[in-house]
């Protein structure tokens, strides 16, 4: 099994949105993000692109160590099986509370508004383990998008050891 | 002695682990059981007797609930047989009877082959089938203990202490995301600032995100995870502007 987190070179980023329809197909019964919305299926991407001035970021989970969705899941529906494991959810177990949702500080965690389930980067964990990379990476056509190991020099002192804050003190507003 | 236990099921073999429940058990094999009133997430209540299925053992049949029933070495069970069909469709008519008004209830149970009941309705408005999922999600998981039930045999109701709002509701809506008939349901009015939960007489202040003023949560929930000790500006600020803060602060150092 291949272990890392996606890491995120803004400025490679040409707003193509790949990353995002190969993260909703990856998750989703369709082979191919055409199928996926000719036929109908709920098109439910973890990774989000943002637009940022003239182009876009895409927002990917950070599989903080010390995750604050975690500590804040009352049911232990929220996961990791060791500490260089993705936080995994366990759909059954999830009551719905949606704390991970206000705990997050990256707004990473979303909740489907069609279905209500909680939607969360698992790096693709069926496909990391069989030792590939997950879906967005793979997608992505300017290597925007990295899978690496957290430990690596380069990667380590850009993981989040504890929640960036959203800017301090401007209003936000989407599309801005 | 082992932790695997064998047994046969519809003429399959089936393996579980000691002291799970039969239910869970026949589910993971791939069996379709219905069922209302189970959660992973909390105890056991076998209130909504669906899940029933025949067990034989020592030479006896008899008709249990499998959502309470352990698995045990070299019982048989039988899911679907015509006597458990029967009696599985006489509950659906005693909840159809019993709450009318659930319109996921009535799609459930026309997915069964129920569309309508033979049994008296005691009350045409009411949706909720007493499966204590909220109750339970309530006092196990989130802690807060705002709901419960009062009343008993046929006069028994899901309601708050009192029948008052409740002071220990945190409106997280928890209730109403595992609730299976639909009659919970959260409402929130952006344009005041409150969420309203009727069912369950909840009524919260909502939290205004500190950079757009959008809603986060309820005060109460915010409070609740600040209790935690979780990190303040996560938790008062809403989904999106956390985005794109984040994203922002990504353009700007160029990586993440």
């Amino acid at each position: 099994m291949r272990k890392g987190i996606i890491f995120v070179s803004a400025s490679r980023c040409v707003a193509c949105r790949r990353c995002a329809m190969a993260c909703a197909t990856a998750h989703s019964p369709f082979d191919d993000f055409f199928d996926l919305v000719r036929l109908g299926g709920a098109a439910a991407p973890r990774v989000v692109c943002i637009p940022v001035g003239a182009g876009v970021v895409p927002v990917e989970c950070g599989q903080c160590r010390d995750a604050p969705c975690i500590a804040a899941c009352p049911a232990g529906a929220l996961a990791r099986t060791d500490e260089d494991s993705p936080v995994l959810i366990r759909p059954g177990l999830c009551v719905g509370c949606r704390s991970c949702v206000v705990a997050c500080p990256y707004g990473a965690i979303r909740v489907s508004a069609a279905t209500g389930e909680v939607l969360k980067c698992d790096l693709c964990i069926e496909l990391t383990e069989a030792g590939g990379t997950p879906a967005c990476v793979e997608a992505c056509p300017t290597r925007c998008l990295t899978f690496a190991a957290a430990e690596s020099p380069e990667a380590d002192a850009d993981r989040p050891q504890k929640p960036l804050a959203a800017g301090e003190g401007e209003t936000i507003r989407d599309g801005d | 002695m082992s932790d695997t236990i064998r047994f046969k099921a519809d003429g399959r073999d089936v393996e579980g682990r000691r002291g799970a429940s039969l239910l869970g058990v026949l589910l993971g094999a791939g069996f379709d059981i219905p069922h209302l009133c189970r959660h992973e997430a909390v105890g056991v209540y076998e209130s909504c007797r669906l899940c029933l299925v025949e067990v034989r053992r020592h030479g006896r049949a008899r008709v249990v609930a499998s959502c309470s029933y352990p698995v045990l070495e070299g019982i048989e069970v039988f899911t679907a047989g015509e006597k458990i069909l029967r009696l599985r469709r006489t509950i659906l008519e005693l909840h159809l009877a019993h709450s009318p008004k659930s319109e996921p209830l009535r799609r459930y149970a026309a997915g069964l082959g129920v569309e309508e009941t033979r049994f008296r309705i005691a009350d045409p408005g009411n949706a909720c089938i007493l499966c204590g999922r909220c109750e339970r999600v309530c006092t196990e998981v989130i802690g807060a203990h705002a709901i419960g039930f009062s009343g008993r045999g046929a006069g028994k109701a899901l309601t708050t202490p009192c029948e008052a709002e409740s002071a220990e509701c945190i409106g997280c809506g928890a209730c109403a995301v595992v609730c299976p008939t639909g009659c919970i349901r959260v409402v929130d009015n952006e344009r005041d600032m409150v969420r309203e939960i009727p069912f369950i007489r909840a009524r919260h202040d909502l939290e205004p995100c500190r950079l757009c003023g959008r809603p986060v949560s309820t005060k109460a929930h915010v409070e609740h995870l600040r209790r935690k000790g979780l990190d303040e500006q996560s938790i008062t600020t809403c989904d999106a502007c956390k985005k794109l803060g984040h994203a922002r602060l990504v353009a700007v150092q160029g990586h993440m």
